[in-house]
């Protein structure tokens, strides 16, 4: 027994030894691996899915950005296939367990996009939290286009995104798994960004700030980019302040800029956000957003379905463009109720604009469906499919400055 | 005769390896069937499991004795032995689903380049050897892994917090009769009361120590139906796709997005206690086939066990989800059983005196 349990160990490491050493934990050989960052999904001419997929290559090279930006395609029948033909054609493993956005061709959303989503929804070799956002033309265009931001396009485009807290809230970002909880609740409606580029007003020189939201190597050649010429940066800027509105997988309608806002106010905090109050006696208005506390209520008869929005936002002036300047703002002064007025009055008519949409296009993107059958469940089946005919809106908003 | 155990890690055990097993695939299995309602269902399995713990706690405070002796008392060594051994095939079935999910999770999210069953073959080594050790090294285990299952539960559970919508788990009760069904369906990973069974007789009886065992099996539940919410208000609709509900959890936020997924050293804190969690039945499996066929030498039970258990798992391995189908279609009787139903027989037992207070599950004992 004594000579038995040495031996015995041994195997043992010996086995697992082989294990490790055969397959590297499931790590593969990285001079053939692509890390895909980002995918693009176009429909082809043929009915095909084609796909391009943007890849940082783990290469060590001064040479600044081409190295660090490329893109293979592949076709397919489905997504997955055209995923798997990537790696066929180019014999980089696509690794697409990193890729943190999904850019959908806009001709995609003609036809019910889940049949796209849905792979990346279900396979575990892509996170379905990635951010998942519609292209204004072709997807692979947002890929290709070349921009001051990052030397990699798909890490401009999620900063865009994914701001930092205390930001503007400008965007209505989703990622694969909401968006696909969306589309199989009750309401069968989701939205995502709609990503448009757009020329830069200002001329760029060098790369601002390093790269986004992976290492990918880039971080380490953003500032040797830095004194780059300009001719060689890119001049595009995106735009993801649109937001494309689903029903059953369907693009039915858009939110423009303000709309996306008031959006975004209504699901979640704007706190750190900002608006813009122009033409008050003369003077235009900067007001940040320092506390949001908005709700929704929905309270249900017999006859009537009330959605009650209260709007309170505690705001302050950060800029107003008077000729001479006085210390009120600093000293978070009551706001003029002029100003205080009309920033009441915009939020308002945007939040019965947005019901407006919502009425139009039928997509219930704040999932008032939801809530009547969660918490009106006894009413739920006499409301469920004219529940937005019978929605009166009550809107009350309040703009307060700190005291 | 000194106890292998002690109160306190009777205590430790249910919190350690009772809800790591259920906190994979039962999830979404639960959620196809109760929708919102999932964690009423494990609030169903909780309360029964809870009955049986309550009832084996008093025949444990009525009897110092082991299960077995306490079964030799009542039915002859003969009748002990035989239903010693359906409790052994019963505990090869209970940890065989369990195992194959595990399986998979590993295959798929750890080695998802090339996955292959390779890589999960270890386990058995590992098995094979606690299925040699003595009680007191589930006893020191307990000790040992509590502290891996509650840290990496809590990251997990702190990091998918801000996801979290709560309000779907409204309106409760609707789903009841599915809630009813998927209780029924999911009897092959609760049942974990059975255990104490096998700890009678075993466990130094401190005061309160009923209170104590209880609450500890309370706090193992507790940490299933707060996983079931918290993985019901994350997926809602297309719950019942997420094959392995930890993982996915706490992947959507924004530090995740930004930092990169160290969420899997929690998860790799509970995958730890998870193996040992998946050895236990047939741990105790071994522990009856020794008694049993009265076994002298301590290798031969390990290797029945975790040979048919190696075995099943590679022949079954094409098969997975026709055998899931089947284990919770017509084994949820089985286990409702054995788990719930035989155990609460102990407490009529009345039981003879008895000599030999040995631990007649060990080899060199019977």
């Amino acid at each position: 027994m004594s000579r038995i349990k040495p031996k015995l160990a041994l195997f043992i490491l010996f086995f697992v030894s082989i294990l490790f050493f055969s397959n590297d934990f499931g790590l593969i050989d990285i001079e053939k691996t692509a890390i895909i960052t980002a995918i693009a999904i176009d429909k082809a001419d043929d009915g095909d899915y084609l796909v391009t997929c943007q890849i940082a290559v783990p290469e060590s090279s001064n040479a600044v950005t081409e190295n660090q930006k490329a893109q293979i395609s592949g076709k397919g029948s489905t997504v997955g296939s055209a995923i798997k033909s990537t790696g066929s054609t180019s014999g980089w493993f696509p690794q697409t367990i990193f890729c943190n956005l999904i850019i959908l061709g806009g001709d995609l959303a003609t036809d019910n996009v889940i049949t796209v989503l849905d792979y990346f929804s279900k396979t575990m070799r892509v996170q379905d939290s990635a951010q998942v956002i519609l292209a204004d033309k072709k997807a692979g265009e947002l890929l290709t286009a070349t921009t001051p931001l990052d030397n990699i396009s798909s890490f401009a485009i999620q900063k865009i995104l994914l701001k930092n807290p205390g930001f503007d809230r400008d965007v209505a970002p989703v990622d694969v798994k909401t968006f696909c909880v969306g589309y199989y609740s009750l309401t069968k409606s989701s939205f995502m960004p709609q990503v448009k580029v757009t020329p830069s007003e200002t001329q760029q020189s060098g790369s601002s700030g390093g790269s986004g939201g992976s290492s990918g190597g880039s971080g380490g050649e953003s500032s040797s980019s830095s004194g780059q010429d300009t001719k060689t940066q890119g001049k595009n800027l995106f735009d993801a302040t649109t937001t494309a509105l689903f029903l059953e997988g369907k693009k039915v309608g858009e939110l423009n800029k303000e709309l996306t806002h008031t959006l975004n106010m209504l699901t979640g905090k704007i706190n750190g956000s900002a608006f813009s109050v122009d033409d008050v006696d003369g003077n235009n208005y900067l007001l940040s957003v320092l506390e949001d506390n908005s709700k929704l209520r929905l309270k249900v008869t017999d006859d009537k379905i009330n959605l009650y929005i209260d709007v309170k936002l505690y705001c302050k002036i950060s800029d107003q463009n008077t000729a001479k300047s006085d210390s009120t703002y600093e000293k978070n002064q009551p706001l003029p109720h002029d100003v205080k007025t009309k920033t009441e009055n915009m939020i308002k008519d945007n939040i019965n604009n947005l019901f407006s949409v919502m009425k139009q296009t039928k997509c219930d993107f704040l999932y008032i469906k939801e809530k009547l059958y969660r918490y009106h469940h006894k009413r739920y089946s006499s409301y469920k499919d004219n529940y937005l005919d019978k929605l009166n809106l009550h809107v009350n908003v309040d703009v307060h400055s700190q005291q | 005769m000194k106890q292998a155990l002690k109160t306190r890690q009777i205590c430790l055990f249910f919190i350690a390896f009772a809800p790591i097993t259920k906190l994979f695939m039962l999830p979404s299995v639960v959620a196809s069937l109760a929708h919102n309602d999932g964690w009423i269902t494990a609030c169903i399995n909780l309360a029964l499991d809870l009955v049986t713990l309550l009832i084996i706690n008093l025949a444990c405070a009525k009897n110092n004795l082991t299960f077995i002796q306490l079964l030799e008392s009542a039915f002859g060594k003969i009748g002990g032995k035989v239903i010693c051994f359906l409790y052994a095939v019963y505990f090869l079935l209970k940890g065989f689903m369990p195992l194959q999910e595990q399986k998979e999770f590993v295959k798929l999210s750890l080695y998802i380049n090339l996955p292959t069953d390779l890589f999960f073959l270890p386990f058995f080594a590992l098995s094979f050897y606690l299925c040699l050790k003595p009680l007191r090294a589930i006893g020191r285990l307990a000790d040992i892994c509590w502290l891996f299952t509650l840290a990496g539960y809590l990251l997990l559970i702190f990091l998918s917090f801000s996801g979290v919508d709560f309000g779907a788990i409204m309106p409760v009760g609707v789903n009841i009769k599915g809630a009813i069904k998927a209780s029924y369906h999911s009897l092959n990973w609760w049942g974990d009361c059975v255990y104490l069974l096998f700890f009678m007789g075993n466990f130094a009886r401190q005061k309160r120590a009923s209170v104590k065992i209880i609450l500890s099996y309370v706090l193992s539940g507790v940490i299933v139906i707060v996983a079931f919410i918290f993985f019901w208000g994350t997926f809602t609709s297309i719950a019942f796709r997420q094959k392995f509900a930890m993982t996915e959890l706490s992947k959507y936020t924004t530090v995740i997005n930004n930092v990169g997924r160290f969420d899997y050293v929690g998860i790799l804190f509970i995958l730890f206690s998870c193996t040992f969690s998946l050895a236990l039945p047939l741990y105790f499996c071994c522990r009856l086939l020794n008694y049993v066929f009265s076994l002298k030498s301590p290798w031969i039970s390990p290797i029945i066990a975790n040979g048919l258990s190696l075995f099943f798992t590679l022949f079954l391995n094409q098969r997975l989800s026709t055998t899931t189908f089947i284990f919770q279609r017509y084994f949820s009787l089985v286990f409702l059983v054995f788990s719930n139903i035989l155990p609460l027989f102990t407490v009529f037992i009345k039981a003879k005196k008895h000599t030999d207070k040995g631990d007649c599950y060990e080899p060199n004992k019977t």
